[in-house]
């Protein structure tokens, strides 16, 4: 029997077998390193996820404006980003939807993974005093003439001098060691900067909001940021939020003559009153290191105002109400 | 050429069978825990795929159960009715049921399942058996979550 040609068959039946079970381990052990980095990149994108989500509640106790986080590179394996859902500029208290991403790897994400959380916003009131307080003095309040009325309640932190305490139609508390609230100067800069009521290194006299309200719709109030050290001097009828000196600057303010201010007056310096009318009118109220009142006029509180300043209170405190995973396992709902 | 003689094929057969015993042994052991190695490591590829998505849908839930229980119900942001996940004990298999009456087996020869919650944490134990050729094997997975609205 002629077997020369067998081995050659025997062989290539050999090496073809050989091949296809080769094969189908090599495919079978790359489809699991395949799922396996997927599930490893998912969990990496979701933790990453939760980093942009904690950031942005961070930022959010400080930042009430906060609109979204730009995607940022965290580690070496991935990145994040966060959207803070509002309306407009000023959505700061109240439920507020904030969206986080997770993508790995950062530059032509495979995985992303996504978390929504409903947080609600609470800003701190120190010994809740924008509560009905219309005139809040860190050190003294001095009130020489007998013809200024006050509506609502002052807070002193060193010694009320009045020479007519009728005039005070609302309690006065001493409150030792009082301090001015502290709010977000960085975000108020940035708005009065976009509305043209930003000053800083000018002493020419500016032109004053004459309204409280810049959008009253979506609840933004017009922002003057007096950032100088010489002094302030309003005059004729001016409405906002009056920042004056704030952040690290100390600087004074000063009313003279009949003039009309509707919304909230911040002073880290002085204010002061000096020849005031009948017609000198405050409507809403004032925050400063020290008060002298050298003229007649009116001063009463207005709690819109009073609130909208408070809602720019630096020190709030966020808690997540809702919590959800954005890509679900299961398909069932 | 002569042939063998039958002392010759008689051993040469003794050896080949010896041999082939051997090898056939050695083969035999390799296949069956070839066969149970695989069929293990299915009840722990279902049993980690269960729990993964248990968590993951645990961590979205309101509140831990009010004290340790082999299963647990609760809610979840933006879905109505409760989630439900238990043991069926009779079928040894994990259920998830929502909504109720909709039942999906999430892993099969489950042995043990428990929910233990410490404050706002949640303790999910499981454990499989399988009994391959009357040898019982193990396999358990412990993790716990935190309940995000918890």
């Amino acid at each position: 029997m002629d077997r020369r040609g067998a081995a050659l068959i025997l062989v290539t039946v050999l090496l073809v077998v050989l091949t296809i079970l080769s094969t189908a381990l090599i495919s079978s052990s790359f489809s699991e390193n395949g799922f396996a980095r997927r599930y490893l990149e998912s969990t990496q994108a979701f933790w990453l996820a939760e980093a942009g989500m904690n950031q942005a509640l961070n930022e959010l106790k400080i930042n009430p404006t906060l609109q979204f986080i730009d995607n940022t590179k965290l580690g070496q394996i991935g990145g994040y980003s966060a959207t803070v859902d509002s309306t407009g500029l000023i959505n700061l208290n109240g439920n507020i939807n904030v969206t986080a991403y997770g993508f790995v790897p950062f530059n032509g994400p495979r995985v992303e993974r996504g978390i929504q959380v409903i947080i609600n916003r609470t800003t701190f009131t120190p010994n809740n005093f924008y509560n009905d307080t219309v005139l809040y003095s860190t050190g003294d309040v001095v009130i020489k003439n007998n013809a200024f009325e006050i509506n609502g309640n002052v807070i002193y932190g060193d010694n009320l001098t009045v020479r007519e305490t009728d005039n005070i139609h609302g309690n006065s508390t001493q409150v030792t060691n009082a301090t001015l609230p502290a709010l977000n100067f960085e975000q108020l800069k940035y708005i009065s900067r976009q509305q043209g009521y930003y000053y800083n290194g000018t002493a020419s006299v500016p032109p004053f909001p004459t309204e409280f309200w810049n959008d009253q719709a979506a609840q933004i109030p017009n922002v003057f940021f007096w950032d100088n050290t010489s002094p302030l001097t309003l005059k004729g009828t001016v409405g906002g939020l009056f920042i004056v000196g704030g952040g690290d600057v100390t600087t004074d303010i000063r009313i003279i003559g009949n003039v009309i201010v509707r919304g909230c007056i911040y002073t880290t310096g002085q204010f002061k009153i000096d020849g005031g009318g009948s017609a000198l009118n405050i409507d809403g109220s004032i925050l400063a290191s020290n008060a002298t009142i050298n003229g007649g006029g009116n001063l009463s509180y207005n709690q819109t105002y009073m609130l909208t300043m408070q809602d720019w209170s630096s020190n709030a405190t966020v808690t997540v109400t809702s919590w959800k995973d954005m890509n679900n396992t299961y398909t069932l709902y | 050429m002569r042939a063998f003689t039958l002392t010759e094929a008689l051993i040469a057969f003794f050896i080949l069978s010896l041999l082939a015993g051997g090898i056939f042994m050695v083969t035999n052991i390799a296949i069956l825990s070839w066969n149970s190695n695989r069929a293990m490591l299915e009840v722990v590829q279902e049993v980690r795929q269960a729990m993964d998505g248990m968590t993951r849908e645990i961590r979205q839930s309101n509140s831990p159960p009010g004290s340790e229980s082999p299963e647990f119900e609760f809610s979840i942001p933006d879905v109505t009715n409760k989630i439900k996940y238990y043991c069926d004990n009779d079928k040894k298999q994990l259920i998830r049921e929502h909504p109720p009456g909709t039942k999906r087996v999430l892993a099969n020869n489950i042995s043990f399942l428990n929910f233990t919650p410490t404050a706002s944490v949640l303790k999910i134990q499981i454990r499989a058996t399988k009994t391959i050729r009357n040898v019982p094997h193990y396999f358990s997975l412990t993790e716990e979550v935190k309940l995000r609205n918890g």
